[in-house]
């Protein structure tokens, strides 16, 4: 756990990268989960693809 | 949930530097990360307590899938949200652990449930307003959503697994219930 932590540290562009995933996975689907909706920023909305 | 994603927000903002996000986009994903993580710890506790790890696998998929582009009932606080989505869980895998479902029934319950989600308007969240184009765009990938669970529903069928079709009608329906769920809940059914 503590290796993979140095790894994003020394490599921001990986937790970069994980971030935009669940921006693009989030603006392309109507509920991002099943569970609780919380209010999704408008920025959001420029990584749809529909 | 709001409260702990952000006080991870405020730590890991600054410390990792996202210039193509916002801190409020930023703070959106740790809080939906946060409450998947809640949801997928749920649901192995379902998985193993009833013992039903692979059904309970499937019903996940399905409802996830279905839920990313039908829409339904989400409640206001996280953890109601979590309660309710833990016990509709815990419900349907009970039901498909002990109620023997002739195979006919659970056909008549898929195709209700697929017929009945091609007549009804998809529900949105007042958390997540969805455009025309966007509408557009779930509703298409619904249809294509149904016709890979129709694929998976077929397979089974043809290799005798009555478990696994009566899973997934019965996931079928869950999801079209809580879609109604949601529309009572917006005022839009009374």
């Amino acid at each position: 756990m503590k290796k993979l932590w140095k790894k994003i540290k020394e490599n921001p562009s990986m937790m970069n990268l994980f971030v935009m995933a669940f921006m693009v996975y989030a603006a392309n689907t109507r509920c991002a989960w099943i569970g609780h909706q919380p209010k999704m920023p408008d920025e959001i909305r420029k990584f749809k693809r529909g | 949930m709001e409260k702990m994603a952000g006080v991870l927000a405020d730590r890991f903002y600054d410390e990792y530097k996202f210039p193509a996000v916002s801190y409020d986009a930023f703070k959106y994903v740790i809080e939906f990360v946060l409450e998947m993580a809640a949801g997928i710890f749920a649901s192995a506790m379902i998985a193993v307590i009833f013992d039903m790890k692979w059904e309970t696998a499937v019903f996940l998929m399905i409802f996830w899938i279905l839920r990313s582009y039908a829409g339904g009932i989400h409640l206001d606080a996280f953890w109601q949200c979590f309660l309710f989505s833990a016990a509709v869980m815990a419900g349907t895998i009970a039901l498909v652990k002990y109620l023997e479902m002739p195979v006919w029934g659970s056909h008549m319950m898929f195709l209700g449930g697929v017929l009945a989600f091609l007549l009804t308007e998809p529900e949105n969240d007042k958390n997540r307003h969805v455009d025309q184009e966007e509408d557009a765009y779930f509703r298409k990938k619904l249809c294509e959503s149904f016709l890979g669970i129709a694929a998976v529903y077929l397979f089974c069928i043809f290799t005798n697994n009555s478990r696994y079709t009566f899973l997934i009608a019965a996931t079928v329906d869950v999801v079209y219930v809580l879609m109604i769920l949601g529309k009572i809940k917006n005022g839009k059914i009374k």
